[in-house]
């Protein structure tokens, strides 16, 4: 390990982190074993009357934190913004990555996961969820396709990989395409639900609303990547695209603040607001922290060019999607049903499992992939 | 013409013997005088305060579920009933989430569970008999017919006894009607009915922005198109005028 320094205590960390992820991969493999061979009842505090918990909470959030990928692939090949151009592959990583840990928890939660195919064939046209599952589908086909440039790259197929190069403009195309779609497909999914949902959430707008949250929350989960990638590869953010992206997170979440605002006001919420304590208090929890807070921080231009300024705003974003998504999933139909959610220890073991396993593939990749630019490798 | 059921809170007694044909014609193993719905439970008979009305699946007739569901295991057949289909189904619980009446049961302890719900006696329909809950009914309350006459009965129960009865159908438009019927006291709607407030179908609020899907994909694809060709010649204008500028600058 000639470019770490080997310093005993950071071997010490480093045994303590293997230590954890082990532990963490154990349990997490038991309460698989739990799952699936006693099925949902007897593992999760799933019920009729609570049919979505943690696990979907945590897929339709990491769908929104992949949209770092199609956004930073649209803003080089689309709007050809270069400065952001050493960032795109490790954007489309985290994507891949964010979609491939979707397909494996919704393995975990369908009741028939062998079934898992069946929207392949079993079609109806009607379903918000079958025009989802194909565009993430088709999507995921798109990042493989993008993936295969640093992939076939590394491995030294250099005529395939230029023939790919040929294709990132196209991709970018489908990958925006078919995201935007998706990602406002998921607001559609709970349009149908409209008497099951607290109306602070419900809105005929879902769609805007989920596409509009995932831009803020996908720009900030890539960001948070890129400060862990930092620590693993010979990388380091330039002042000049912290400065570009905290532009880019400051544009989308004031958007989506905005869009969430004419909703409120068009639909007369703020009253029902103030007469929902409970509702106010969980809507509080989302937007204070997760949208207001980032966007006052980021619109200070000292903390904007700040790296920690920006890192904060980021995880603040990442959180406030984490918290939409479980207003969307679970608390907006609670405050409507009375019914309670809490998750079981295989559920909360299972989600942390496919947390780990996401962030080592990233770093495997991360060291072993041509993702970041070689010129800057040999700067640090 | 489809067939429907028009249950009258009125003419129940409350002997449960509705919920025990069920049980038999489906084979379930549900324990008897259930409270409330479970995935051997199809059907159950609920008390407020003396009053009762009965709680299973309201074969809407343009159902949530049926709309919901991405690979159509569950479906309305032209006749009535929304039936299921197990080999369909991947256990989304997509259903669950989008039924207004929160119907569906599911079989939690099962590693292959099912969906589990009235399926409106389809193969006893199939058959041209009754449902076996309007079969066993002794007091008349459950009734099994064409739904349209049924309809026309109900109105007149309400016209009938309108001090007894809350003024209204339930079933008739509601989430754009089902073929269950209901008519019962304003006890029971206050404290024990589930029923959607808008007449539109539900299916039909997820239709307005999934329709749009073909025209959103199509516009921003053109809208892209459009930024990659701009800006490509942005760039590409500023770098000639960039060469143009240094030539005139060498030329100097």
């Amino acid at each position: 390990m000639a470019n770490n320094n080997s310093k005993p205590l950071t071997r010490i960390s480093t045994a303590a982190i293997g230590l954890a992820v082990l532990a963490i991969f154990a349990v997490g493999l038991y309460a698989t074993w739990l799952r699936f061979s006693r099925g949902l009842g007897a593992t999760t505090h799933l019920s009729d009357s609570v049919p979505w918990g943690l696990w979907i909470w945590f897929t339709l959030t990491r769908v929104g934190l992949s949209a770092g990928g199609f956004i930073l692939a649209a803003v080089v090949y689309l709007f050809h913004y270069e400065r952001f151009h050493s960032i795109v592959r490790a954007a489309v990583l985290t994507a891949f990555v964010g979609y491939s840990l979707v397909a494996v928890e919704l393995i975990y939660d369908l009741g028939l996961p062998l079934h898992f195919w069946h929207p392949l064939i079993y079609w109806n046209i009607h379903s918000a969820m079958l025009e989802t599952a194909w565009c993430i589908g088709t999507y995921v086909a798109v990042l493989g396709m993008e993936m295969a440039i640093p992939f076939t790259e590394g491995v030294g197929w250099k005529k395939i990989a230029d023939r790919l190069k040929g294709l990132v403009v196209l991709l970018a195309l489908l990958g925006a395409v078919l995201s935007t779609l998706h990602q406002s497909s998921i607001g559609t999914i709970f349009l149908i639900a409209s008497e099951k949902m607290s109306p602070i959430w419900y809105s005929s707008w879902m769609p805007l609303i989920f596409l509009a949250s995932a831009l803020p929350g996908g720009l900030g989960f890539l960001v948070m990547e890129l400060f862990m990638a930092e620590k693993f590869v010979h990388w380091r953010f330039s002042p000049e695209l912290v400065k570009a992206l905290a532009k880019l997170l400051l544009g989308t979440l004031a958007a989506y603040l905005i869009i969430l605002c004419a909703d409120f006001t068009r639909l007369g919420k703020w009253t029902l607001l103030a007469n929902d304590p409970q509702a106010a208090f969980w809507l509080g929890l989302e937007t204070i922290p997760g949208v207001i807070l980032p966007i006052v921080l980021l619109a200070i231009p000292a903390v904007r060019n700040s790296r920690i300024g920006f890192r904060i705003a980021a995880v603040l974003a990442v959180l406030g999607l984490f918290m939409n998504r479980l207003n969307f999933t679970i608390v907006g139909f609670l405050l409507q049903s009375h019914a309670r959610y809490f998750p079981t220890w295989q559920e909360i073991s299972i989600t942390f499992m496919i947390l780990t396993l996401g962030v080592i593939i990233f770093i495997v990749a991360a060291k072993i992939l041509p993702i970041f630019p070689a010129e800057h490798e040999h700067e640090a | 013409m489809s067939k429907g059921i028009l249950f009258d809170s009125r003419l129940c007694i409350g002997c449960g013997n509705c919920s025990e044909a069920c049980r038999e014609a489906h084979h379930l193993s549900g324990k008897l005088n259930p409270t409330d719905l479970d995935a051997d439970n199809f059907t159950v008979v609920k008390r407020v305060d003396g009053y009762k009305v009965r709680d299973f699946c309201r074969h809407c007739l343009k159902p949530a579920c049926a709309s919901s569901c991405p690979v159509g295991a569950l479906k309305k057949t032209a006749e009535g009933p929304v039936v299921y289909d197990a080999n369909k189904c991947i256990g989304c619980r997509y259903c669950f989430v989008a039924c207004p009446y929160r119907i569906p049961r599911y079989q939690w302890n099962s590693t292959r569970p099912q969906v589990r719900k009235c399926d409106f006696c389809v193969e006893k329909q199939k058959q041209g008999e009754a449902t076996a809950c309007a079969d066993a009914c002794p007091a008349e309350a459950t009734v099994f017919g064409e739904r349209e006459e049924l309809l026309k009965e109900a109105h007149a129960r309400l016209e009938a006894e309108p001090q007894w009865y809350f003024p209204k159908v339930f079933g008739e438009t509601e989430g754009g009607g089902s073929s269950i019927l209901i008519i019962t006291s304003p006890v029971i709607v206050k404290k024990a009915l589930i029923y959607p407030t808008i007449k539109t179908p539900l299916p039909d609020l997820t239709a307005a922005a999934h329709n749009q899907v073909p025209f959103v994909g199509f516009g921003v694809g053109t809208m892209l198109c459009g930024i990659w060709w701009l800006s490509k010649r942005r760039n590409e204008v500023a770098a000639l005028e960039a060469l143009l500028r240094k030539k005139e600058f060498d030329g100097k």
